[in-house]
């Protein structure tokens, strides 16, 4: 197994939880060593060796790559500082070092006289910043409140693509970010030996010549840093972001050669692939026409580049009509235009499920009382409808249980003949159980009743009604295909009662926030498992990707001043710094649309890479800002706009690209895939 | 917990260390053996063992410098990890100088990737072996559970230690229910990993909220025994209220409210371990926990790894 030697300052402070999760998930080996000063024994697993004796050099050897991780600001004199010895060691037989975000400032005095001559780095100086740092992003600062502005994006010249990954060299310690810059003659005079890797590169950024992100020294790597802070650990309950960075760790062990033992997938998922905002100045009309032309595009995409994007299907408007603008009641609306241009999307869902590109799932807020809760959201559903099915097992008109029997007992204790005649038997998880007594706790024929949601037969009623409206609407299942799987309503996946009546019904997952029924205060609000399986059955952690809210005046994409502060991107991702996008709009576009992709981006890696969960978005508040007549098209600044007059930005084209371009230069550690792919990947590191 | 289940004989101990390579002694400073580094599996220790495995043996040479059974000096690395499992360990050791044989046992735990949840260790044990040169000493450690073990030792004058560091683990009641007579081990499963602010507000639980009828872990019935450990990174005290309850086989609860369980104070310096041991003397077996803390001032992080125990 491919090996690498991760190198902190200490080992109070800095926490390895991130970096451990993303190789462990790749199947790479790892150890761990610390050293400080120049003058300090580097302490590892098998003792103490000299900064810069050959012990050390040796023991390098036993890896495939060294990675120095390093997060100090230039105004101190920490950091990996002994590895300023390691810049020599350029043998063959020597594995490559990666340097993140190395503090090499003038105030750390140690390195003064042990830095290599031909070193071509102009020295961090903080009392010089304007010569020696190129500072990022209009100066945004770098507290943790602001943590959304990544610096710029990138370009590779490697691979000659423009990534929009979060990117910064240097911690300034007044919390402003920064790039290193270069020495053109050192560089020049290193020939083969010096590379220039990326520099920040964006349209509306403008940087020195010699401003640069990434740089190969010999054999020795230069990237840009990987964390905001090493304290974080993790946990099972939510993302942490903290990998906000991530890209260059990868990237990192790509320049080192380092091969993962499989890859990890990218997916996305949708929820409410038909829907309709009643408040938006666009007509329903519109509406769907976006989101069919988009799942049009959607679908090809994924067909091109074997992304499967799973689909919540708002179930519940034909037994329940809570909404109507549910998808049962939209492809059945009264209005003929709105109909067709409904069915027309309809159609393009049911062909990719059978197909496989876009595969959708039940996803229910009709349950509970309040229209929004999903699984389990309330105590008891009071004038619960259920479907009338008579090919069922629990629809009207069978005479069913609608909560547990009076008395249960295990079976294996049970004395013979103790049970009552109506006994039935029950499985939930690993017990046995037969339960009797159901007087007054059975639906007899009706359609109509008050059901108390906490019970495997209530879950059964209801998971068992909304595939079969499915199947009504013409999906051939209702848990997403061979995934076997569904992207709950309001991340609520109920409980062991709603998880195991999915997996008699053919689930073998879903996705879960860790309170898995807590959106409302009556709930009862049950967890998920610490490793979120419970008996086999998945539980994903949720990741919303979604850029703008549904809002009073509708949603508008990447900014509208006019917009309630929910529904554009620039105040849902807390973009703005200072005033540098709002009051300098529409000329801010660009800046706007940067920052948006790096944090959309990095999300999303942070979620597939570390936490093996479901990334997600809602179509209507997101989609709402493009153009009408082209809706798919790239952004393009203030050359398209959408219907409101702002600058046209489908967020979802945007993020599928960029994310195709960060694959295509990762491809041996991550690829499109489907959320099959992730339970793999859980169970090979997770089990 | 009784310690009848160490017999380890003299004669034993000798065939232990003795059967190390002599030449080794005079080429290197340490030698050992890790079970769980050479990738043994369990069961084969198991089925030599019976109730204890050994997760380490071997020498080295102790002198003024901190250093771990392994002679590894860098207070950042454990003796031994992944001893979730085991509530009682054991070192026996031979010193071979007249030089008191100064120890500390440190224990700590790790989040979902395994890495600590801060760096530093807990001492659980300290002090000083004094018996005169070619003596045997044997130590019990008796606060089990924890991820990871590091045992440091030094010396005023140098002198070789030998050591075995053994583990005992609990085999759960055989069950007619599981239709074999086979003994199983009872496993120590994690639950939660945490990181929390603590403030002065009341019935608040570990995520911050302050709705009574909300628990914290969920699905736990299987378990005895909690152990929850982690770390305060502030000064105040932070006084902690658990609360337990069940449910029915659908995973709803059977009333409302909850039976307190434990109360108590985590005290200790600035990022300093905690350890608090959930138990009644029947064992536990709810299905559910709300764990409740608030600092006597101010505001500090908490965090918090809880694993149960079958």
């Amino acid at each position: 197994m491919t090996k690498v030697l991760l190198v902190f300052e200490h080992g109070v402070w800095m926490n390895p939880s991130v970096f451990a999760t993303i190789l462990r998930n790749l199947g790479i080996d790892f150890q761990l060593a610390y050293v400080g000063s120049v003058t300090d024994a580097v302490r590892t697993d098998r003792g103490r060796y000299g900064a810069a004796s050959a012990a050390i050099r040796n023991y390098f050897r036993n890896f495939n790559a060294v990675f120095v991780m390093e997060r100090a600001p230039i105004t101190t004199a920490y950091g990996v500082r002994a590895a300023v010895h390691w810049l020599r060691w350029n043998e063959p037989d020597d594995p490559p070092i990666v340097y993140f975000g190395w503090n090499f400032s003038t105030v750390n005095r140690e390195l003064d006289t042990l830095l290599p001559a031909d070193f071509p780095f102009i020295r961090p100086d903080p009392n010089n910043l304007a010569d020696t740092v190129a500072i990022a992003d209009n100066g945004v600062p770098f507290a943790s409140e602001f943590t959304q502005r990544f610096g710029t994006s990138v370009y590779l010249l490697r691979e000659g693509k423009r990534l929009y990954v979060p990117t910064y060299n240097i911690y300034t310690g007044d919390n402003r970010l920064g790039y290193w810059r270069l020495d053109m003659n050192k560089h020049a005079s290193l020939g083969t030996h010096g590379e220039i890797l990326a520099i920040p590169d964006h349209p509306d950024e403008s940087y020195p010549h010699n401003a640069i992100a990434a740089y190969r020294y010999r054999n020795r790597y230069l990237l840009p840093a990987t964390a905001q802070s090493f304290g974080y650990i993790i946990t099972t309950r939510d993302a942490i972001p903290n990998a906000t960075y991530l890209f260059w760790f990868l990237y990192g062990l790509k320049l080192a050669g380092v091969a993962p033992r499989w890859a990890l997938p990218i997916h996305l998922e949708t929820d409410h692939p038909l829907e309709v905002l009643s408040n938006s100045v666009l007509s329903y009309r519109q509406q769907i026409e976006i989101e069919r032309d988009v799942f049009a595009w959607l679908n090809d995409f994924c067909r091109a580049t074997g992304l499967v994007v799973c689909n919540g299907v708002r179930v519940g408007g034909r037994d329940r009509a809570i909404h109507s603008l549910f998808h049962w009641n939209l492809i059945h609306h009264s209005n003929p235009e709105i109909r067709t241009v409904a069915q027309q999307l309809h159609q393009i869902l049911i062909q990719g499920h059978i197909r496989g590109t876009l595969p959708c799932g039940v996803h229910d807020h009709s349950i509970t009382n309040n229209n929004t809760r999903g699984y389990w959201g309330d105590h008891v559903h009071y004038n619960f409808r259920r479907h009338i099915n008579p090919h069922s097992l629990y629809g009207a008109p069978h005479d069913v249980p609608r909560m547990h029997g009076r008395y249960q007992c295990a079976r294996h204790v049970l004395p013979p003949d103790a049970a009552g005649s109506d006994a039935r038997r029950t499985i939930m998880g690993d017990a046995d159980i037969l339960e009797w007594g159901f007087e007054g706790r059975m639906t007899g024929s009706a359609v109509q009743f008050d059901l108390p949601m906490g019970s495997v037969h209530a879950a059964r009623i209801i998971i068992e009604s909304e595939i079969d409206e499915m199947r009504a609407m013409g999906f051939p299942d209702g848990h997403c295909g061979e995934h076997r799987y569904t992207n709950t309503a309001a991340n609520n996946a109920g409980g062991e009662c709603y998880w195991q009546a999915a997996k008699e019904m053919g689930f073998k997952g879903m996705r879960s926030a860790y309170h898995c029924n807590a959106n409302g205060g009556a709930a009862v609000n049950k967890t998920v498992p610490y490793n979120r399986i419970w008996n086999g059955f998945h539980l994903l952690m949720d990741c919303s990707l979604d850029s703008a809210q549904v809002s009073p005046l509708g949603c508008w994409g990447l900014y509208d001043p006019r917009c309630p502060t929910s529904g554009h991107a620039v105040a849902v991702l807390n973009l703005d710094y200072n005033g540098d996008i709002i009051n300098e709009y529409p000329n801010s576009v660009w800046r706007a649309y940067r920052r948006a992709m790096c944090r959309l981006l990095s999300d999303w890696l942070m979620v597939c890479v570390v936490f093996l969960g479901a990334p997600y978005i809602h179509p209507v508040p997101t989609w709402m800002g493009v153009s009408l007549s082209q809706p798919v098209a790239r952004f393009s600044g203030l050359n398209i706009l959408n219907a409101a007059g702002t600058p046209h930005f489908n967020p979802t084209v945007e993020m599928l690209e960029c994310m195709r371009d960060i694959i295509s230069v990762l491809s041996n550690y991550l690829f499109f895939g489907s959320v099959s792919d992730v339970i793999k990947a859980r169970e090979r590191v997770i089990g | 917990m009784a310690d009848d289940g160490f017999r380890i004989t003299r004669r034993e101990m000798l065939k232990y260390l003795l059967g190390a390579p002599a030449g080794l002694l005079t080429l290197s400073k340490s030698y050992g053996v890790s079970m769980a580094a050479l990738g043994f599996p369990l069961e084969a220790d198991l089925e030599l063992s019976q109730d204890r495995v050994i997760l380490w043996q071997g020498y080295t040479t102790v002198d003024t410098t901190w250093r771990d059974l392994r002679g590894n000096p860098g207070a950042e690395f454990p003796t031994v990890q992944q001893t979730t499992l085991y509530p009682l360990l054991n070192w026996a050791g031979y010193k071979t100088s007249n030089s008191p044989l100064n120890f500390r046992v440190l224990g700590r735990s790790v989040d979902q990737s395994g890495a600590p949840l801060l760096g530093n260790w807990r001492t659980i044990q300290a002090g000083s072996i004094n018996t005169p040169a070619h003596r045997w000493f044997r130590l019990l450690i008796q606060e089990g559970y924890w991820d990871e073990y590091r045992i440091e030792l030094s010396s005023s004058t140098p002198q070789q230690v030998f050591s075995q560091l053994t583990a005992r683990f609990d085999y759960l009641p055989r069950s007619p229910a599981a239709g074999t007579d086979k003994k199983q081990v009872a496993s120590v499963d994690t639950l939660l990993v945490w990181a929390y602010i603590v403030d002065t507000t009341p019935e608040k639980d570990l995520f911050g909220r302050t709705s009574a009828d909300l628990p914290v872990i969920d699905h736990v019935g299987a378990y005895r025994l909690l152990v929850w450990t982690g770390v305060k990174r502030g000064e105040a005290d932070i006084a902690y209220t658990v609360k337990a309850r069940s449910t029915d086989f659908s995973g709803a609860p059977l009333g409302s409210g909850w039976l307190v369980i434990s109360t108590g104070l985590i005290t200790g310096a600035p990022n300093s371990w905690y350890r608090v041991v959930i138990s009644q003397p029947d064992g536990l077996f709810y299905d559910q926990y709300r764990i409740c803390a608030q600092t006597a001032s101010g505001i500090q992080e908490l965090r918090a790894k809880i694993v149960g125990v079958r």
